[in-house]
């Protein structure tokens, strides 16, 4: 893999972000990749705030719209990640904590599709109806997991 | 024409938190005995709006301070005793006015703020007063002998208090420094905490503006949302408070900085005035809002994606030689 990492880092297109001075170079990516963490983050903490409870009696429907700024962010970041992963391969492709991050987010994709589908039944167009507490507890985990992806992220920087 | 710096901008903000808290005190004061419910809320906003001003009074002190460091008579342990003063002065603020802010979710939420909040604010404004008055008056000490209660100046540095030692610059470097773990728990924290407020802003002023199946939301529903957004803002303030002042050669003297403060606290007002203003609280399902309310949705979250823009820029848009000196 060790070869691998360093053709992606040796790309010209890796090494021409990387190396640039200029604001729309390598900040511009990092800026980027922070709009997309609060666009695929926070719609993902609202909507599992509020199936468990909070803001009721709001209309869980309402919150559909979500979904689209949610995947508006996770395109954008995963072409802003990938660059990202590309101008430092060799150091992040061995750092476990990298794979931890994928993992989260992996299981965190997971747990919004939970979300999305109980958002899409909710029968309670009032939104004041109960929720069953399988349907709460993928929104705990929904929370865990994009917590968890935020700390790993942050901590691929720390680590080795 | 000399230029306007951040140290003439503190001596400009440092009036805010002592003459403003003055002011508002009273008026929180006045409002609870003549039992005035408009009062009590342009008091509550008045000390909301302290507790937002606070942050870029202490943040341009170390501007402040680069600027006068090569004076005459310039002393480190009364600036040191300042600048202790000031954060415990900062972090009493606050929460005053996080206490504030939640009465007046509560007058929105239940008409009239709980008991409990309201003798909190009472209390935590009285000590906020009392600690700024001390850090205003310490302040004062350094580029003004004649109101010290002694002219001698090693006399004077010899009776710095002994509690605001602890939160000076080099003793809160020393901290993050000797426990390496610190400033990456906060960088989580503070990433987590913006998560949290984005999402919220993004809900509330989406709803204002009729995007989508958001407009089915009746506003006041959605702000019961608001205190989480409050709670990623809590989040954010502590962490960035522990990077302010254990690095401030990074952040005093910096253009990206400098405006993500400026977005902020317009941001701020923002917020403000979503709670305070009566207009929104009529928004039912399906309502529309008025122009001015879209205007302060649709800036509320530009400024915050600029206070996360400019943010994220601190390391490449720099300014201001002199702060690696600090």
């Amino acid at each position: 893999m060790s070869g691998f990492f360093q053709w992606l880092e040796d790309l010209p297109l890796s090494t021409s972000i990387a190396g640039s001075d200029e604001l729309y170079g390598f900040a511009l990516v990092l800026v980027l990749h922070t709009i997309g963490i609060a666009l695929t983050a926070g719609p993902a903490a609202v909507m599992s705030l509020r199936l468990l409870g909070v803001g009721r009696p709001f209309p869980l429907a309402s919150l559909r719209t979500l979904f689209t700024f949610f995947w508006i962010g996770f395109i954008g970041n995963a072409i802003t990640g990938s660059l990202l992963f590309m101008m430092a391969a060799t150091r992040t492709g061995h750092n476990p904590m990298y794979y931890a991050k994928l993992v989260c987010l992996l299981f965190g994709v997971v747990m919004l599709h939970r979300v999305h589908h109980a958002i899409e039944r909710d029968s309670t167009q009032d939104g004041t109806g109960a929720l069953r507490r399988s349907v709460m507890a993928v929104a705990v985990l929904c929370l865990v997991f994009w917590a968890g992806v935020i700390t790993t992220g942050r901590l691929i920087a720390y680590t080795k | 024409m000399p230029a306007v710096t951040l140290a003439h901008a503190h001596l400009l903000l440092n009036h805010v938190p002592t003459l403003g808290l003055i002011f508002a005190v009273a008026l929180f004061l006045l409002s609870l005995v003549r039992r005035n419910d408009e009062l009590l809320r342009a008091s509550l906003g008045a000390l909301f709006l302290v507790a937002i001003m606070a942050f870029p009074t202490f943040m341009t002190g170390y501007a402040a301070r680069v600027a006068i460091r090569s004076h005459p008579g310039f002393s480190q342990p009364l600036t040191d005793a300042h600048q202790g003063a000031a954060v415990m002065a900062l972090i009493v603020i606050e929460i005053t006015g996080a206490g504030a802010w939640a009465a007046l979710w509560q007058q929105r939420r239940h008409g009239f703020p709980r008991k409990w909040t309201l003798i909190s604010v009472v209390v935590l404004s009285l000590i906020s007063l009392g600690l700024v008055t001390r850090a205003a008056n310490l302040g004062g000490d350094i580029s003004h002998p004649e109101i010290r209660f002694t002219q001698d100046l090693h006399e004077a540095e010899a009776a710095v208090p002994n509690d605001v030692k602890g939160l000076t610059t080099p003793a809160i470097s020393q901290i993050v420094t000797n426990y390496r773990y610190v400033w990456p728990i906060c960088e989580v924290v503070h990433f987590i905490g913006l998560a949290l407020l984005m999402g919220v802003v993004l809900v509330i002023n989406l709803r204002v503006l009729g995007v989508g199946t958001l407009k089915g939301m009746d506003y006041r529903d959605v702000h019961k949302l608001l205190p989480w957004g409050v709670a990623g803002f809590t989040f954010n303030a502590i962490s960035g408070m522990v990077f302010f002042i254990a690095q401030p050669q990074t952040y005093t003297l910096n253009l990206s900085f400098d405006l993500k403060m400026l977005a902020f606290v317009l941001a701020g007002v923002t917020v403000l005035y979503q709670t305070m203003f009566d207009e929104l609280w009529t928004l039912t399902k399906y309502g529309g809002a008025s122009r001015v309310a879209k205007f302060m949705a649709a800036a509320q979250i530009t400024l915050w994606v600029g206070v996360l823009y400019f943010g994220r820029m601190i390391p490449y848009l720099t300014g201001g030689a002199e702060a690696g000196a600090l």
